[in-house]
């Protein structure tokens, strides 16, 4: 026997997306970059953003590291004046 | 820097900001619990990664990404079983469901929702993350159908999102935490009477076709629209029973203080919707006193057994039953005065919290850490505590700890709502 069929509404909708560029690398080389480290306020994020930063000033000559903390995911206050003083960024999301 | 739990988090999160190639460096989950040496190894070993995503000629940088705005994942319709059995099935295979049957979201149920609103169906009510699904009337009407609402229901349902969707919510937080928040609906108004809101006994559980239906149709909404999908995007590590559905009216007729919406700048009289991230409902239970004080040091001692669940600030929410209100406002308390007395009282001893607890709440509350002080109060500040009265008979009331960086809205609930402007 067919089943019977019946015409629905979909709940699910279509995604409002951006189309962007990525930001272009300055340099070749983190020779004496401004390296910005923005920790998310997770357990630990500070302690291996440290350790990333102490080995990026081991591997490159005169680099300058700016910490920062974040508290929430998005709408941070003073992330454009952070990413103005950095030549890049590194970044920890999540957990 | 992503660890490998929550790449294909971050990989959508960047590709719905248009940025799907930006260079993500994976690492092992979990980060916050492991040792000093471990976590050094970790930055040892992602290094070479980190580097060749920060330095020129490694990466394209010039051809704009990201999908084509609007692209829909599925049709706008669909042809699905009518036995009721078998489309509960269909919609749990299609990951439309919440795991319990749904209404069929016919084209004339669906109308018949949007008509008690007065809006276009395709009017754009916001966008919901973290997939950016846009909701349209006739998206949020579909899901109110499937989640049971009456057309009645549904003005409420659109203050509800209206108020999710301000940035004061931070809904992409809420939506993609390990964190078990869901979002507590709270109405006040006349529209509590006439849609028979439960406010009265048994408020926060069972029974109620509005209170079911609304929390519920919300729910839908952020995981069909939103795609808030259970481990996938949404990352809660136990979640909580509230994320099927929590909705409430506010006992108005025994508040002795005067209703929430009104501390909120609306009339009285209007009817009006607030949202609150829940962390999970803490039961205060005091049969036995009965003075102001002896409650208030009840009520305290709830909110420092739920301290556990953040060591965050977060704004936070008591539910006092009737009977304890008028216990309260015999004693005098004012709203302003229960609120003080309570952020003298609920304090945790720097003992009781460990190292490592202490280390971080050092980081994310250092106000809260004065000089010499020997506890940590439960909330940051007097006005970081919400006070509602609900329940029936019984001397019990509840307390809500809420999450970190997410703050109650309050909106107007409207016959005409009015669309929020969409910018893709």
């Amino acid at each position: 026997m067919e089943r019977e069929l019946i015409t629905i509404v979909t709940p699910t909708a279509p995604r409002a997306t951006k189309r962007t560029r990525l930001a272009p690398r300055k340099s070749a080389t983190l020779n004496n970059a401004r390296i910005g480290l923005l920790d998310n306020n997770k357990p630990n994020a500070d302690r291996f953003l440290e350790s990333v930063g102490a080995l990026l000033k081991q591997r490159y000559e005169g680099v300058e590291l700016i910490a920062k903390r974040k508290m929430t995911r998005t709408g941070a206050d003073g992330l454009q004046e952070f990413a103005d003083r950095c030549d890049v960024v590194i970044n920890a999301f999540a957990d | 820097m992503v660890t490998d739990e929550f790449m294909a988090l971050a990989r959508t999160e960047s590709s719905m900001r248009g940025l799907s190639q930006v260079p993500l460096v994976e690492i092992p989950h979990p980060v916050g619990s492991i040792a000093l040496d471990a976590l050094r190894a970790l930055a040892r070993s992602a290094l070479n990664s980190m580097t060749d995503a920060l330095t020129a000629g490694r990466i394209h940088t010039n051809s704009p990404v990201g999908e084509k705005e609007g692209c829909a994942l599925e049709p706008p319709t669909a042809e699905v079983p009518a036995d009721a059995a078998l489309m509960f099935q269909y919609f749990v295979n299609r990951g439309w469901s919440d795991g319990l049957p749904a209404l069929a979201p016919t084209r004339a149920a669906v109308d018949a929702m949007i008509a008690s609103c007065g809006l276009e169906k395709d009017a754009v009510l916001g966008v919901i993350p973290p997939l950016n699904g846009i909701a349209t009337a006739e998206k949020v009407a579909a899901n109110a159908v499937m989640a049971g609402c009456l057309p009645e229901y549904f003005p409420l349902l659109l203050a509800a999102m209206r108020g999710v969707l301000q940035p004061g919510f931070n809904l992409d937080g809420v939506q993609t935490t390990t964190g078990n928040v869901a979002p507590l609906t709270i109405i006040n108004g006349p529209c509590r009477n006439s849609l028979q809101i439960n406010y009265s006994s048994n408020a926060m559980g069972q029974g109620w076709r509005a209170n079911a239906t609304i929390g519920r149709a919300l729910r839908l909404v952020l995981c069909n629209i939103g795609g808030a999908t259970p481990a996938t995007f949404d990352k809660s590590t136990l979640g909580q029973p509230s994320k099927y559905t929590f909705c409430l009216a506010e006992n108005e007729e025994e508040n002795p203080w005067g209703p929430l919406h009104a501390e909120r700048g609306f009339s009285a009289d209007a009817d009006a919707v607030s949202v609150f991230g829940c962390s999970g409902v803490n039961s205060a239970v005091d049969m036995a006193s009965q003075t102001a004080k002896g409650l208030l040091k009840t009520f305290a001692l709830t909110m420092i057994g739920g301290f556990t669940s953040g060591v965050t600030s977060t704004e936070t929410m008591l539910v006092i039953c009737p009977e304890h209100a008028a216990i309260l406002s015999a004693g005098g308390y004012s709203k302003t005065a229960i609120r003080d007395e309570l952020f003298a009282l609920a304090r945790v001893a720097h003992e009781q919290i460990s190292d490592e607890n202490l280390r971080l709440l050092a980081n994310r509350r250092p106000g809260s850490f004065q000089a010499g002080g020997t506890k940590i109060p439960v909330i940051d500040r007097p006005e970081d505590l919400w006070i509602i009265v609900a329940g029936g008979k019984g001397a019990k009331s509840a307390y809500i700890p809420g999450r970190t960086g997410t703050h109650l809205q309050t909106t107007m609930v409207a016959n005409q709502a009015a669309a929020i402007s969409c910018r893709c």
